[in-house]
């Protein structure tokens, strides 16, 4: 261990590995960027709801009532004893989403309302969040590459669609993802700032242990089950360090303050869980691997998903950057042991839950979101990778003499890396979530369109006050649909509940009616005793997808 | 929060709005409503001075808007509770008496199609019908049942016979309260009318016109 400020660092400590990116691709990274956040921000106020976020607002309510961050139904437990579902989430974000809806007058304190207006906060709140993450993204790409590649980091981040996509409204796997952003910026902040001398290392240092304690509070407060990316985020700061001998006081110093104030602030957060540490760190593990307790999709899912799921050129890119990333990271180990650190977490953030999932064989479903946090790494992998081909090609360039064909090539396909997907988004708007990149789409892979139900908002204006209307989620197949099977889903405040009544304000109907209408998934086969009578269709790359039916049924066969 | 501090947030992203405006053609987000607030409206019903042959067991008439929109109804999920009509005549308890035994019937049958014996967790009851009030003709109320929705029914007596002339979920349409002639004190304060969304106060039935012109 050495001595605060005794081993001076670079200011970029990858910057001089690369060449600069150029300035046309800098140019077209901003645009992206600005596109995504403004595609974000709109679509927030325009995208429907999602099922997960009504959930959630029904867990809030839980948690106001006994503390207990749980929905009725995941009330399995006597009194008294803390339910298994309790430790899978936790109210940090919705807690945030309550003082802002309060701030805007659609809540008292301690109440939480189901209204559009409520719900329309929440979204801008995720979408703040995503801003955040993006910053954060861009930041880390500045420490390690300077602010030309930074910009191009941002770009990739925004042009990748689940992220955008899940920004409009997602409240548990967008803030967990940004929450971890902040904390791996922060924490390579910490690393690089312990190099300053003390009066820098003490205020920079001091700035990223508050970042590290709100991306902590952010991600574990959000999901408890995420605590083990905590636990790999400081083996790789303290190994490569140890290696390196540039283990000082500054990093410990700041590493234990970061943890000791951000488990008091889970503590103050959500006491019923984070009360019992111990408890804590075991049910958060075992219930968020296998939740929603079902049969695990298999290892090849995370790989299957993430070859439908990314778009392809940024793919290779994010592959390319990852080789390069893990050779540098090696390297430095020893001779720029900071440098290791911040690629060290970098690589973590990408990887190492994502690896561990597959190892337990988790239960991920509905696609890579639950893996969201890991996108904001992987889009830094993805610039790594552009940054690596055009130092590439530049030295190709200064030894074969031919700089200009080869440098053009480059930027031509880093910038088709990120505009293409983004033009993707533009067609799928606001369902981005749904996309599939066009390998996926000329194979016939399976991708998933609204698997949210998000899409059912355009809908309010096509279902009147006087028939019934269900929204079963997964009804089952071949047997003509029975309306007795399923309540109305305008008066249960779901997907379709919200915007409805903001419109409708009340629905009537006879319940012996002859006719329903219902709204289905596209995944979901159309019931023999229905016909579609619209539907919600975005283009994604070639093809027309088809993201959620209105059917209108009636009573034929039905027994 | 209204809509407006909505819309002001939006305005701030003029240029999102026309990025996103180019990307999201098609996108339906629904106008602020066309549709009126129904009316709020609510009425004391006092039983002692209901008009002869009406037997009001509700305390209070509310909008049909809410869900319970009726005060102290007469609840049966059994048939000793059949007592609890006071002053029903017979005919209709035996009907009620016979609707707890339907209703249940259908709520094994549901169970069963299910391939469940026992009832949804939260259910504290198979069957409840509710009893609003009662007159010489007609009856008001609302069925509840374990796995089903829960619906307001309006029981007729016709030929003699009760049965079950009509059911409706959300509240009434007033021209459904005029057809079975449902006095005012057995139901709820207002009715909806036309498909606009509207409602009115609901007093009782217009006289009938006697005679010939």
């Amino acid at each position: 261990m050495t001595a605060d400020g005794d081993s001076p660092a670079e200011p970029r400590p990858a910057a001089g590995s690369f060449a600069q990116a150029p300035f046309v691709l800098v140019l077209v990274a901003a645009c992206v960027a600005v596109a995504g956040l403004a595609m974000t921000f709109v679509g927030a106020g325009q995208t429907g709801l999602s099922g997960d976020e009504f959930g959630h607002v029904k867990r809030l309510e839980g948690f106001y009532d006994d503390g207990l961050f749980v929905r009725n139904w995941e009330r399995t437990t006597p009194e008294g004893v803390i339910p298994p579902n309790a430790y899978v989430y936790s109210p940090g974000t919705t807690r945030i989403m309550h003082i802002v809806n309060v701030l805007a007058g659609n809540e008292g304190t301690g109440e939480v309302s189901t209204t559009l207006d409520a719900f329309m906060v929440r979204h801008y709140v995720v979408a703040v969040m995503a801003l955040i993450g993006l910053l954060a993204t861009a930041g880390l790409a500045w420490l390690l590459l300077g602010w030309r590649w930074a910009v191009v980091a941002a770009g990739a981040l925004a042009a990748i669609p689940m992220w955008t996509g899940h920004a409009m409204f997602n409240p548990k796997d967008t803030p967990v993802a940004v929450g971890y952003t902040v904390m791996t910026l922060a924490l390579a902040g910490l690393v690089l700032a312990s190099a300053k001398n003390r009066r820098t290392a003490v205020l920079a240092g001091g700035m990223s242990c508050a970042a590290a304690v709100f991306g902590i509070v952010l991600m574990v407060g959000t999901r408890p089950g995420m605590w083990p990316a905590v636990a790999a985020a400081l083996v790789m700061v303290v190994v490569p360090l140890a290696i390196g001998r540039c283990l000082n006081f500054t990093v410990l110093i700041g590493l234990a303050a970061s943890l000791v104030v951000s488990y008091a602030a889970l503590w103050k957060l959500y006491p019923k869980v984070f009360g019992d540490p111990l408890a804590m760190l075991s049910g958060s593990m075992g219930q968020s691997t296998q939740f929603p307790h079902g049969l695990a999709a298999g290892r090849h899912y995370i790989f299957e998903r993430t070859a439908i799921e990314w778009p392809v050129l940024l793919l290779a890119f994010m592959l390319v950057g990852t080789v390069v990333a893990a050779v540098m990271c090696l390297r430095s180990m020893r001779s720029d042991s900071r440098r290791a650190v911040v690629l060290g977490l970098i690589g973590a953030q990408a990887y190492a839950l994502t690896l561990a999932a597959v190892i337990v064989n988790a239960n991920i479903y509905d696609g890579l979101r639950q893996l969201l946090f890991a996108v904001p790494a992987q889009a830094l992998l993805a610039t790594i990778g552009i940054a690596a081909v055009a130092t590439f090609v530049a030295r190709r360039g200064r030894a074969g003499g031919a700089v200009g064909v080869g440098q053009w090539v480059f930027a031509g396909v880093a910038i088709a890396a990120l505009v293409l997907p983004t033009i993707v988004q533009a067609r799928l708007y606001p369902y981005q979530y749904a996309y599939g990149n066009v390998v996926a789409e000329w194979t016939g892979a399976s991708i998933l369109n609204d698997n949210w139900k998000v899409s059912f908002r355009e809908y309010v204006l096509d279902v009147p006050q006087t028939v019934k209307a269900a929204c079963p989620n997964d009804p089952p197949e071949g047997p003509p649909i029975n309306p007795d099977d399923y309540s109305d889903c305008r008066g249960n405040s779901k997907a379709f509940s919200a915007p409805w009544v903001a419109y409708w304000h009340h629905a009537r109907f006879d319940p012996d009616s002859r006719t329903f209408y219902t709204l289905l998934r596209a995944q979901r086969p159309v019931p023999p005793n229905c016909r579609v009578v619209d539907k919600v269709v975005r283009t994604r790359n070639f093809e027309r997808a088809v993201m959620s039916r209105l059917l209108l049924c009636t009573q034929r066969g039905v027994k | 929060m209204s809509g407006l501090s909505i819309r002001g947030w939006r305005s701030g992203l003029v240029a999102g709005v026309l990025l996103a405006g180019l990307a999201g053609c098609g996108v339906a987000a629904p106008s602020p409503s066309p549709i009126p607030t129904p009316l709020d409206r609510t009425v004391d019903v006092d039983p002692a001075k209901t008009p002869p042959g009406v037997i009001a067991y509700i305390s209070q008439r509310g909008s049909p808007v809410y869900s319970g929109s009726v005060e102290d109804p007469v609840e049966l999920r059994t048939t000793e509770d059949l007592a609890k009509l006071r002053g029903a005549p017979d005919d209709f308890k035996a009907f009620m008496a016979d609707q707890l035994a339907a209703r249940s019937a259908e709520v094994d049958a549901r169970l069963a199609a299910r391939k469940r014996t026992v009832l949804t967790e939260g259910c504290d009851f198979k069957v409840e019908l509710r009893v609003w009030g009662i007159a010489e003709h007609v009856a008001t109320g609302r069925e509840r049942a374990c796995t089903f929705d829960s619906n307001d029914v309006i029981w007729a007596k016709k030929d003699g016979v009760w049965q079950r002339a009509s059911r409706m979920q959300g509240g009434w349409d007033c021209a459904e309260l005029e057809q079975y002639r449902v006095p005012a004190d057995i139901t709820a304060a207002a009715c909806w009318y036309g498909n606009q969304g509207k409602t009115r106060p609901y007093d009782g039935p217009r006289p009938q016109r006697s005679g010939t012109a």
